[in-house]
């Protein structure tokens, strides 16, 4: 599969439709063809009855918005939240990072092979694959003792979390071993500083990112010292998150413009060469590493099974604590951002996607407004 | 029996003995941890993201109660005291929204 084909571009060709820097072009889900008695069932699942009391069990969705063919057919919020209305994301930061990571490749700022500084084994590749072989424990708030996280965000190491990240003695060689790391992701953050002055540098995810795609809603927190945590702490509406995840669908360009090396979002969206699918992965349907993002993935030769049985092998996504995410499925071309309070393990990503899915039935019914690239 | 219930507490001594040292650098910071996070993603989720304050204060309980969280709606600082530490986060400006300050 060449890496052109691999990702849809999606050109949105109708005249009463255009691309959504500004606003998204807002259309009703039966217009694509969708059966709205599936969709009751996809939204009882998504929004119970029983989330309104107080023992913070269950599937708690707080916000859905999803995209198809680049037009919002679906939204609905919770809890007080509203189309304009910014959310926590989490661990869905690390997607944004990976695409300011990618800027910096573009814009010749760095390559992936280049050393994180002061290191002589560690690359930028590495740590975006989450293969650093720091020493590091991501647990949360149930486990928070010997969190290297929380310490990090939370223990003292809030004045300088690059540094904090730093510290950590290596476990294993750089690019033998996967772990997913939050520390990562900000070291990552903090090598990018050293690239660039403090004003380029502070400026960079709004001038690189969030100005052109409109995301107007972000809000990107930064540790004391005035580094992206890079890890989490990206806040924005739902509808601007369905943003980036367009710019992800669509192989990183932007309306006209690419933001995104080609085949960077390809490279991306590979399981990560460091990665052992475990028992419990399988147990627990987890989707595997990419860099810095989540894949469907199947891949026989490392013994790796497609990890959500009833969604499409090319979804992709960003993943975050207490239930945040952001599907791409590039064969049905739609983006599906969740935010939610999950506090416990109830909520399957499976079956909310396949309960979504069915709710579309065969591409065939659909009215088309985007055209396939040529090959 | 007298003897081994003796041995086994001795034992469970050593082990706890042993546990607190190798976790000692974490369970000094632990105090700590409940009112940062309970300041910094307070007001975040109070004055970045625009909730009401009782759902903020639901999103930040936690299974240990904090002893007090204040909002200074003026200087847009959070206050929060568990344990025996108090943390301060502030809002920052639009752009990079709160930050602990201590």
């Amino acid at each position: 599969m060449g890496i052109l084909s691999f990702f849809l571009f999606v050109s949105i060709s109708s005249n009463s439709y255009s691309w959504p820097t500004k606003e998204w072009s807002v259309e009703l889900p039966t217009k694509f063809g969708a059966n709205q008695a599936q969709l009751e069932k996809f939204l009882s699942y998504s929004f119970p009855e029983e989330m309104k009391g107080t023992d913070r069990s269950g599937v708690r969705t707080e916000g859905i918005v999803v995209i198809k063919d680049g037009i919002l057919i679906f939204e609905k919020y919770a809890s007080g939240y509203a189309a304009d209305k910014r959310h926590l994301a989490w661990s869905i930061t690390k997607m944004l990072t990976n695409a300011l990571a990618g800027v910096a490749v573009r814009k010749g700022v760095w390559k992936t092979s280049d050393f994180v500084p002061e290191s002589k084994a560690l690359r930028i590749e590495h740590l975006l694959q989450w293969s650093s072989g720091l020493d590091w424990n991501e647990t949360y708030e149930y486990n928070p003792l010997g969190s290297s996280v929380i310490a990090m965000l939370y223990g003292g190491a809030h004045f300088d979390a690059g540094r904090f990240v730093e510290s950590h003695p290596f476990a294993a060689t750089p690019g033998q071993r996967f772990n997913y790391s939050s520390g990562d992701s900000t070291l990552m953050m903090s090598a990018l500083r050293r690239r660039m002055s403090d004003k380029d540098y502070e400026n960079f995810p709004w001038k690189e990112i969030f100005e052109p795609l409109g995301m107007k809603s972000a809000v990107l927190e930064r540790d004391a010292a005035g580094t992206f945590i890079g890890s989490s702490y990206l806040h924005a509406s739902p509808r601007d998150l369905a943003k980036l995840g367009l710019l992800f669908l669509n192989d990183g360009v932007w309306g006209k413009k690419r933001i995104l090396p080609e085949g960077w979002v390809y490279e991306s969206s590979r399981i990560v060469p460091a990665f052992r699918q475990s028992a419990r992965d399988r147990r627990r349907m987890s989707l595997s590493p990419a860099a810095h993002l989540w894949s469907n993935a199947a891949d026989p030769s490392r013994g790796i099974s497609k990890p959500l049985p009833d969604v499409p092998e090319d979804m992709i996504a960003a993943m975050g604590h207490w239930g945040q995410s952001i599907s791409l499925l590039p064969t049905e071309r739609m983006i599906v951002v969740r935010v939610a309070d999950d506090r416990d393990h109830s909520f399957s990503l499976n079956k909310f996607l396949k309960l979504l899915l069915d709710s579309f039935g065969p591409e065939k019914n659909l009215e088309r407004i985007v055209e396939r690239p040529s090959p | 029996m007298k003897k081994i219930a003796i041995y086994g507490i001795f034992c469970l001594f050593l082990g706890a003995a042993l546990w607190i040292g190798l976790n000692w650098k974490s369970i000094l910071s632990f105090p700590r941890i409940l009112p940062s996070f309970s300041a910094k993603e307070f007001c975040t989720c109070y004055f970045v993201n625009g909730q009401t304050e009782p759902y903020c204060r639901e999103l930040v309980r936690q299974y240990f109660p904090l002893k007090d969280l204040h909002i200074n709606s003026e200087l847009k600082e959070i206050y929060a005291r568990g344990f025996t530490t108090h943390k301060t986060a502030r809002f920052v400006n639009e752009r990079f929204g709160c930050q602990l300050v201590n």
